[in-house]
């Protein structure tokens, strides 16, 4: 194997890691705040691609196309929370019950839009794409954006939880929600505000997926689940600049040793690298100064 | 108490009366329903087959070949006074699923006589248990396990993976390709022509490029088709599942500028496969690059005339797509076989009629071929002995009830049918696979 293949590798890989840790801030976001491990997540991702697809059928732009599913990414992620896990939260299920009831809810989500669009592959209208290539390196136009993307609203959600008071907000219930409470943060209000912003990653990622992979069904998300949340576990679940960095791990590790051994063998990559760390360092590589039990209410 | 004892008498014999007559009617009701059952119950055939999961498009497909073979046999009649029916039995791709629906058919569904189906993902597990159930299958898998190992009920008219394998490399020399690349879904169901494509290469004198066993459902195969580029594969051949081609060759085409001809199995037409394809690479492309090589039917003469014309009658969604489809084809093929036996048996048991599929299937002297039912339970009630050649070309099953027959080569014909390109039959087929 020569080295500008390896090169090679490394700009695919970040495309890769752009789309995972869209994925994986959205989901660690709501572990972070909830202590739900939502396995739905990929439930609001399947949705919103068939949302941006039947927007985009009607021959809207596909960039529009997604920032409208991100709206319904993040509505969805919100009536998720609030209608649906929430009774069960208030009813005292725990968290281990809660990861069932989202895999229940994935389940029923998928089969929803099984019997709504079939099980057809689709395919979004994306005009042609230039090929930039920079060395080794070679990447398309639509890639090229998906990075872009991925790093301005991963940017931008850094910068709302560092420096807006809202931010602050956020961390604060996410670290200790009855102290958060005592001290006068609208707990309640918060989870709304942080399952939205993480619906909306959902959305985006869904569709940045489905745009990479060209061909979806209502599978494609679900499959991209696993290593989503190994790269979440990676980064620490619950940290969000932990969940991009293990995307960027898991995205350049897979993709280089699709390059180097054998390409069967990529995921296996990726869960062995996941495997390794958890060894050395258990709570992943940026582990949260809280130790969380239960879920938050 | 004369009285009395009168009295207590007629009552007595009231009742004993009552009762007689009320044992006499639930009796003769019982032997009257079981007798009406005798005549009208329906035979079942299991249609084993993934209707929901990542293959979904399998069951439809398969169960639209049962239904038209079900529609004409009804339409004439019935197998000895009992209609057929298709009793679809969803294995979601996953034995986990599979094995207890399976198991749930067995054991639940009346007059189960037959099965057409379980594909490739399940049929190591579902074979044994519809064998050991005694239930005549006609199997959906190319896999080369049932190749060599003896299921008594096990069936199979359509090749086996390595057969398969041999097919690609031998029209892609034919088409003057020297370099193969091998690109393959790493799951039971995509790599069994792994095996007849390097045997193939090694014995036509053919470079096998590359050799790539690729994950399912990536979010891209960039860095694979640099591979492939590098090893300057004129042609790909090899089993993807319908998603994992799409992201392959749009990956191929972005990064290289140009396609490259693909085989595979995947009927052309096939309506997950088509749609992947077209809606990644387009469809003149998926016209221009793709070849389905897949078990040799025929177009036109009565075997297809009639599946045509029935399948268009059907009342499911958009039966025209399943006319050249074989995958449909075969299903069709496999019931007439069973009920053609069914009717030189005189039996509908089945470990009764099983014998008779390979007597109804395999040429013979004095055998008068037929193409469809109602010439085969014509000929059978005229007392003759019967081969049916329907559809599927060349179907001879040997000693494992496996036949290898010739294979076609086919490409979309838009909007949603195939149309033939070429063949490779069965002779040379036979040829290849000795040299190895």
């Amino acid at each position: 194997m020569n080295g500008s293949a390896i090169v090679a590798a490394l700009g695919f890989g970040i495309v890769t890691a752009s789309i995972l840790s869209l994925g994986a801030v959205g989901f660690t976001l709501q572990y972070g705040m909830s202590n739900v491990f939502n396995l739905a997540f990929a439930g609001v991702m399947a949705g919103a691609e068939y949302v941006a697809l039947a927007i985009n059928r009607s021959g809207v732009n596909i960039w529009i196309c997604m920032a409208l599913a991100a709206l319904f990414g993040g509505f969805a992620s919100l009536v998720l929370n609030k209608f649906v896990y929430m009774p069960f939260i208030r009813r005292g299920v725990k968290a281990f019950g809660m990861v069932i009831i989202t895999l229940s809810v994935w389940t029923v989500i998928q089969y929803v839009i099984l019997a709504i669009v079939g099980s057809t592959a689709s395919s979004f209208r994306v005009s042609g794409s230039h090929l930039y290539v920079v060395g080794a390196i070679r990447l398309n136009g639509t890639q090229l954006i998906v990075i872009a993307i991925a790093v301005v609203l991963l940017l931008l959600l850094e910068a709302f939880l560092r420096m807006t008071l809202w931010g602050k907000a956020v961390r604060g219930a996410a670290a200790n929600a009855p102290l958060a409470r005592t001290s006068g943060i609208n707990v309640a209000r918060v989870m709304d505000v942080t399952w939205f912003i993480s619906g909306v990653f959902a959305g985006v990622a869904g569709v940045a997926l489905a745009m990479n992979v060209v061909s979806f069904t209502y599978t494609t998300a679900g499959g991209f689940l696993v290593v989503l949340v190994a790269a979440a576990i990676l980064g620490g679940v619950g940290r969000p600049s932990g969940a991009m960095f293990g995307a960027l791990i898991v995205g350049l590790a897979t993709e280089v040793s699709a390059a180097i051994f054998n390409p069967a063998y990529k995921d296996v990559t990726a869960f062995v690298l996941l495997a390794i760390v958890l060894v050395a360092k258990p709570a992943g590589l940026f582990p949260e100064a809280v130790q969380r039990k239960e879920v938050v209410l | 108490m004369v009285r009395r004892t009168s009295v207590r008498t007629f009552r007595s014999a009231l009742s004993i009366s009552f009762a007689a007559a009320l044992l006499c009617g639930v009796v003769g009701g019982v032997a009257g329903a079981a007798a009406r059952s005798s005549a009208k119950s329906a035979l079942s055939i299991a249609s084993v087959q993934t209707f929901s999961g990542a293959t979904s498009s399998f069951g439809p497909e398969q169960n639209a070949g049962c239904l038209t073979a079900e529609a004409i046999i009804n339409s004439h009649g019935g197998v000895m006074g009992h209609h057929m029916r298709c009793v679809p039995v969803d294995t979601r791709s996953d034995v986990v699923d599979s094995v207890p629906a399976v198991q749930k058919v067995i054991s639940t569904t009346k007059n189960l006589v037959g099965a057409v189906g379980p594909s490739s993902t399940t049929a190591s597990a579902d074979v044994p248990l519809l064998n050991a159930a005694h239930i005549p299958m006609f199997a959906d898998t190319g896999q080369t396990e049932f190749t060599k190992k003896f299921f008594k009920y096990f069936y199979r008219i359509i090749a086996a993976d390595d057969s398969v394998g041999l097919a690609y490399v031998i029209w892609a020399k034919e088409q003057g390709f020297k370099r193969i690349g091998l690109v393959y879904v790493n799951n039971s169901s995509n790599q069994g022509a792994v095996p007849g494509v390097k045997a193939a290469a090694k014995a036509l004198h053919v470079t096998l490029a590359v050799d790539q066993a690729v994950a399912p459902d990536q979010t891209s195969y960039n860095s694979e088709v640099l591979a492939l580029q590098s090893s300057r594969a004129q042609v790909i051949v090899g089993t993807m599942d319908p998603q994992t081609a799409a992201t392959y060759l749009t990956d191929l085409k972005n990064l290289t500028g140009s396609l490259l001809p693909y085989y595979s199995e995947h009927s052309a037409a096939e309506p997950v496969f088509k749609g992947a394809l077209e809606g990644a690479i387009g469809t003149t492309a998926f016209v221009k690059y793709y070849r389905s090589i897949h078990p040799a039917s025929v177009v036109g003469g009565a075997a297809f005339s009639l599946y045509k014309k029935t399948v268009l009658g059907l009342n499911i969604p958009d039966p025209k797509q399943w006319i050249n489809d074989p995958y449909a084809q075969g299903p069709y093929d496999a019931v007439n076989y069973m009920a053609l036996a069914m009717l030189e048996a005189h039996s509908i048991t089945p470990t009764k009629y099983a014998p008779f599929i390979v007597s109804v299937a395999n040429p013979g002297n004095g055998k008068k071929v037929v193409h469809t039912f109602p010439q085969g339970a014509a000929a059978i009630a005229a007392g003759h002995k019967i081969r049916y050649v329907g559809i599927y070309q060349g179907v001879v099953l040997n000693r494992f009830h496996d036949s290898t027959g010739g294979f076609a080569v086919t490409k979309l014909a838009p909007p949603a049918t195939t149309s033939p390109i070429g063949a490779v039959s069965s002779a040379k087929v036979a040829s290849v696979s000795s040299k190895h």
